[in-house]
């Protein structure tokens, strides 16, 4: 929350600069879930950033920032996958564990792995749902971004667990 | 393997994917505004520039048939481009309305579904208007003929309106042939611009919204 006084115009960036420098790893995040490669990735991280600072003029600081800034790029990020067509949602998102070649192995490539294919399988709005449960936001501010009730909610985030469950078992993971 | 296991998992990926990504966020909050100024241009100039068109065809072709109520081809023809400008009118209004309606900072769902509804109108509105330009090509030549030289092009000249007509129809079979082909040989291409394509996006987020 920032309970301030709007800045005049010459401050106004720096201030969206300093707010985004706090959160970009919320930009990296929902650019890494709607995108299948690094330059991909990079691209809807500008994207999301220039939709933010057009909007932000309009920001209440009364509100939560973290809320208000998912509500915009994940928009975003739903709008690009949909231009790109259902050829892109089939591919696999971007695993930054294929582009770190200083990362070893390790035993987390198998949940890893399973986390890209429920990503991959997922329509766009069950994605964001899947990105703010895992980002550990509780349901009632799941329910805020996403614009539905929290049993809605509830009931999704079950079912995504019951999906987890099957895929688990296709792929022979516990 | 639960889904609260992969929370640890996404974790991991974040920091890893903020240490791959070398992209400065603040110099890109320097460099990009000016470029979204210019993106929104379009938006804002090309609804009201149908607006004002629509509204010279429909008062121009109005008027020219109600005066030429005893002519059938200006009757007709007038007519027909009368209702067309309504229709680019119509058209324009509904896009500013369901675009107004677009607030970036609205909740996720419903942002998507009026930009789903946006995609939906502007799709079909698109086939409409494509298919009354073609069935109206010969309308559009004796109206531009009476308005720039003041004759009756289908008193002068009927064999060659009667082929501007057939014309006309070969276009829009083959247009329309085209487009069931196009829809077949590069769906990839092709699918973001369909009707069926949009109706799935609606659909998507109604069901997402229902419990």
């Amino acid at each position: 929350m920032h309970s301030r006084q709007r800045p005049i115009a010459a401050d106004l960036r720096d201030e969206f600069s300093d707010l985004l420098d706090l959160h970009r790893r919320m930009v990296f995040k929902v650019a890494h879930t709607y995108t299948s490669g690094e330059a991909d990735c990079e691209d809807l991280a500008q994207d999301i950033v220039v939709h933010l600072w057009k909007a932000y003029p309009q920001y209440d600081p009364a509100r939560p920032f973290s809320t208000w800034l998912y509500r915009i790029a994940l928009n975003v990020g739903i709008s690009h996958l949909r231009r790109e067509g259902p050829r892109r949602r089939q591919t696999v998102p971007f695993d930054p564990e294929h582009h770190v070649p200083t990362t070893p192995p390790t035993a987390e490539t198998e949940p890893s792995r399973l986390l890209t294919r429920l990503v991959a399988e997922l329509d766009p709005l069950s994605r964001a749902l899947l990105l703010l449960y895992l980002d550990e936001r509780s349901y009632r501010e799941i329910a805020g971004i996403l614009g539905i009730s929290e049993s809605n909610v509830s009931t999704k985030i079950n079912r995504l667990k019951e999906r987890l469950r099957r895929l688990g078992d296709s792929h022979g993971t516990r | 393997m639960e889904l609260d296991d992969l929370k640890s998992q996404w974790h991991a990926m974040d920091l890893k994917l903020d240490r791959s990504l070398a992209l400065n966020l603040r110099v890109l909050t320097e460099t990009r505004t000016r470029r979204a100024r210019v993106r929104l241009l379009p938006l804002l100039l090309l609804q009201p520039l149908q607006l004002v068109f629509g509204a010279a065809v429909a008062v121009y072709c109005g008027q020219l048939w109600m005066a030429n109520l005893s002519t059938p081809s200006l009757l007709l023809s007038g007519l027909g481009l009368h209702i067309l400008g309504i229709g680019f009118i119509a058209d324009a209004v509904m896009r500013i309305l369901l675009i107004t309606r677009i607030n970036v900072s609205d909740p996720v769902v419903t942002i998507q579904r009026n930009l789903a509804r946006l995609k939906h109108w502007e799709t079909r509105s698109f086939k409409w208007i494509w298919i009354a330009v073609w069935a109206l090509l010969p309308a559009m030549l004796i109206v531009a003929a009476r308005a720039l030289t003041g004759i009756d092009l289908w008193v002068r000249w009927p064999s060659g309106i009667v082929w501007l007509a057939s014309g006309s129809a070969v276009g829009l079979a083959l247009s329309y042939g085209f487009d069931v082909m196009a829809s077949r040989r590069w769906p990839d291409l092709y699918v973001g611009h369909s009707i069926a394509y949009a109706q799935a996006a609606l659909d998507e987020v109604e069901t997402f919204a229902r419990e």
